[in-house]
């Protein structure tokens, strides 16, 4: 665990490095901002009915979960790279949301990551978000259409068929470069 | 005699069976077991080998763990607590990790399950090939086999992390009625416990 840990760390050390300059003192200055939302499975569906984007993505994750913090970094990537582009980006904490100790821990890995976008944890019972997404499994992501109506999901569900963050870049590249 | 009739026609009224697949995405209830065969394992302490064939129990339990995942700690009382509740009533439990991280391997496992007082077969599967036939997504994923080694129950244990809040017990239903020759009245559920991701 501790080893696994670390790995997530240094994982996240690289990633921030890999930023220039300009934009760690961009992010730094964000992170200050970074909050964690509650809100109940109606309101997040009323939050994804954006008119104003192009398309809403939506990163599933918990405190809990390796690989999801493991790959985060990616979502903030994609956030920095096709915001301007039309792309509103959520993170969707699954985390316990009566659990304080699991509620602070999740505040600061975002503040941590500089996660300056919309994050949200859902406020239902533990559990409840995986059969409200029809999913078993976390890290997941789900991209909406401005009408909120949901155009596409990546998942860990199927052993044969599982996602990578790399595969999400190149569908949401492809799908804003389309419209 | 008239009771008993009534009572089983309004219990055929109100059990509605959640369908196969529904969670599920490689296998459905009903089918045949995957095999598992010559895993290295672990029981009570002594390093062994386990394949199914191998296994002489009517019912078998196979659960997918990880000893990293949270969840697994969950529900590590329940599974002890169930292995010792079903022991000597020709269930046999076999834990499966097909997690690659280091701490989830055989040695691991050892450690975990002595620092845990763990009581059921403890198996890893370095391929990851089971858990892939298995179409297992979480730790802990429930698979309750019967004696002709067909799947007859899919998903997680019960229906909440929190002990205190569950109230359905969905494998020991499933296992009782096995085990007396019924079919569970739920045989898929969604499982709840961490994601398992397999090398590409």
């Amino acid at each position: 665990m501790d080893g696994t840990r670390r790995k997530f760390a240094a994982a996240s050390a690289v990633a921030i490095v890999g930023f220039s300059v300009v934009a760690v003192r961009a992010e730094d200055a964000s992170s200050g901002t970074v909050k964690l939302e509650r809100l109940k499975w109606a309101g997040l569906q009323q939050r994804l009915a954006n008119p104003h984007v192009k398309y809403t993505i939506v990163d599933a994750w918990s405190t809990t979960c390796g690989p999801c913090k493991e790959n985060f970094p990616h979502v903030v990537e994609m956030n920095r790279k096709y915001a301007p582009k039309g792309l509103a980006v959520i993170s969707l904490s699954l985390d316990d949301p009566t659990d304080k100790a699991a509620v602070t821990e999740a505040e600061r890995f975002l503040k941590s990551n500089h996660a300056a976008f919309s994050n949200v944890l859902l406020d239902e019972e533990l559990g409840e978000g995986f059969d409200k997404l029809n999913i078993n499994a976390i890290p997941a992501v789900f991209i909406f259409g401005p009408d909120g109506k949901e155009v596409k999901r990546f998942t860990m569900d199927d052993p044969k068929n599982q996602f990578t963050y790399k595969d999400v870049e190149k569908y949401v590249a492809q799908l804003l470069a389309s419209k | 005699m008239r009771k008993a009739v009534l009572s089983l026609v309004a219990v055929a009224a109100i059990a509605v069976p959640v369908l196969a697949g529904n969670f599920n995405k490689v296998v459905s209830v009903g089918e045949k077991a995957p095999d598992i065969s010559g895993l290295p394992a672990v029981y009570k302490g002594e390093t062994t080998s386990v394949s199914l064939k191998d296994i002489k129990e009517n019912v078998v339990v196979v659960v997918f763990l990880a000893n990293h995942c949270p969840a697994v700690g969950m529900y590590e009382d329940r599974l002890i607590e169930f292995t010792k509740d079903y022991e000597g009533k020709g269930v046999r439990v076999l834990g499966i990790s097909v997690s690659q991280q280091e701490g989830d391997k055989l040695p691991g496992i050892k450690d975990y399950m002595k620092d845990k007082g763990s009581n059921y077969i403890y198996a890893y599967d370095e391929s990851q090939a089971v858990g892939k036939a298995y179409g297992a997504s979480n730790t802990p994923h429930f698979f309750v086999l019967d004696k002709e080694r067909n799947i007859r129950y899919i998903g997680a244990m019960d229906n909440s992390p929190k002990e205190e809040k569950v109230t359905k017990h969905y494998l020991r239903d499933a296992v009782d009625a096995v085990l007396a020759g019924k079919t569970p009245e739920v045989v898929e559920t969604r499982p709840y416990g961490c994601g398992i991701s397999y090398a590409k």
